[in-house]
C-alpha cells in the first residue's frame, strides 16, 4: 500500500514537472507551493535577513522557472531545487557584503511591524548570540549547518545538493560544531533553559 | 552525529519557517533587489579613487620643501646654489649676534633661516629684477635691520 502510494505520488510529481516544462502556470504554482517553505527557510536561515531571504527565494524560483526545461530528472526535483537555492544564497552573499551589520540589524529591528522596538531589543540574548555565531561561520560550513538543522537532511542528501562527498559534509559539520561550541561556551548551562 | 550541548538552541534558531504570502507575488512580478548594502564593486571603485586622490595630493599638491640644517655659511650658500641656481654671497664670518641655522626651498624659493640673539628670523629670496631681494620675517621686528649683515659688512 505504501509503495503504491509512493508510486502515485511520483507519477503526480512527474506530471507536475512535465506540465511546468510545457509552461503550464498552474503546474508551476503547484511546484512553488510544494517547495516555497523549504526554499524560504534555507534563504532566511542562511542570510539571517528577511529582505535578503525574499530576494534569494525570488531568484531561486525564477531560476527554477527558466531552467525547468533543462531538468533531466537525473536527481530528485527536491535536490535540484535545493541546489538552486544554495547557489542563490551563495550568489547573494557574493553580491552583497554586509558592511554595517549593526546598522542593518537596527534597521531590521525598527522596521518589524507589530512588535515594540524595546521588546525586540530585549529579546533573549541567547538567540542573538547563536544567530551571530551562525552568521559568521564560513559560507560552506554555514550552508551545511542550515541544511542539516533547518531541513533535517541526511549527510548523503546534503552531499548530493552541494556536489561533494558525505565525508566532506561530515568534516564541514564537525568544524562548524567546534566553532559553535567554542564561541557559544559562555552560554553553557543557559542554552537548555533559553 | 555530534551532539553538542548547544544543539537545542541551534535547532530552535534554525527551525524552518513559512514563506511569506507575498513571495508568490514577488515571483510573478519580480522587482529589483532592495539595495540595502553597498556593492563591493562600487566600494572598490571608491577606494581606488580615494587612493589615487591621496597619492595625487601628496605628490602634486605638496609644497616642494627641501631643507638643510647648517650653521656653516659656505655650506648653506653652496646648497642654495645647487637647489635654486642662485648665488647668495653669505658672509663667511657673521656678527656675533647672528647665527645661521640653515636654509630650505619653499615653492622654488630659497629661504635662509637664522637667529638674532636667539630669536628666529627668515629671509626668503623673492623673484626680482634686482640681483637679490628678500622678504624678511623676524620674531622681533627690531631684528629685521640685521638681515643685511648676512651678506654685507656694516
Amino acid at each position: 500500500m505504501v509503495l503504491e502510494a509512493n508510486g502515485r505520488e511520483e507519477i503526480a510529481r512527474r506530471d507536475v514537472i512535465n506540465a511546468c516544462r510545457r509552461g503550464d502556470p498552474d503546474a508551476f504554482r503547484a511546484l512553488f507551493e510544494a517547495h516555497k517553505n523549504r526554499v524560504y527557510s534555507i534563504a532566511l536561515r542562511y542570510s539571517g535577513n528577511t529582505a535578503a531571504a525574499m530576494d534569494i527565494a525570488q531568484d531561486t524560483f525564477l531560476k527554477v522557472l527558466s531552467q525547468i526545461q533543462k531538468f533531466r530528472g537525473d536527481a530528485d526535483i527536491e535536490t535540484w531545487i535545493y541546489r538552486i537555492a544554495v547557489n542563490a544564497c551563495l550568489d547573494h552573499q557574493r553580491r552583497t557584503r554586509r558592511l554595517l551589520p549593526f546598522l542593518s540589524e537596527l534597521i531590521e529591528t525598527i522596521s518589524v511591524r507589530g512588535e515594540s522596538v524595546l521588546h525586540r531589543l530585549m529579546r533573549d540574548q541567547t538567540s542573538s548570540d547563536v544567530q551571530r555565531v551562525i552568521a559568521r561561520l564560513p559560507a560552506e560550513q554555514r550552508m551545511v549547518v542550515v541544511l542539516r538543522y533547518t531541513e533535517g537532511l541526511a549527510y548523503d542528501e546534503i552531499a548530493r545538493i552541494l556536489g561533494c562527498s558525505a565525508g566532506t559534509v561530515a568534516s564541514r559539520l564537525n568544524r562548524a560544531h567546534k566553532i559553535l561550541e567554542r564561541k557559544l561556551s559562555h552560554l553553557r548551562g543557559v542554552v537548555g533553559n533559553a | 552525529m555530534h551532539k553538542g550541548w548547544y544543539e537545542p538552541a541551534l535547532a530552535r534558531e534554525l527551525s524552518p519557517v513559512a514563506a511569506p504570502d507575498g513571495l508568490w507575488e514577488r515571483i510573478q512580478n519580480p522587482r529589483p533587489r532592495v539595495q540595502r548594502n553597498v556593492k563591493p564593486t562600487f566600494l572598490r571603485a571608491c577606494a581606488t579613487l580615494a587612493c589615487i586622490a591621496m597619492v595625487l595630493s601628496v605628490v602634486l599638491l605638496r609644497p616642494s620643501r627641501q631643507e638643510i640644517r647648517s650653521a656653516n655659511p659656505a655650506e648653506v650658500q653652496a646648497w642654495i646654489r645647487t637647489k635654486a641656481g642662485v648665488d647668495i654671497p653669505l658672509r663667511s664670518h657673521l656678527p656675533a649676534e647672528i647665527r645661521l641655522t640653515g636654509a630650505r626651498m619653499v615653492n622654488g624659493r630659497a629661504e635662509i633661516a637664522y637667529l638674532v640673539s636667539g630669536r628666529a628670523c627668515r629671509a626668503t629670496r623673492q623673484p626680482s629684477p634686482s640681483k637679490h631681494a628678500f622678504a624678511l620675517s623676524c620674531t622681533n621686528p627690531s631684528d629685521l635691520k640685521l638681515a643685511c649683515a648676512l651678506c654685507h659688512i656694516g
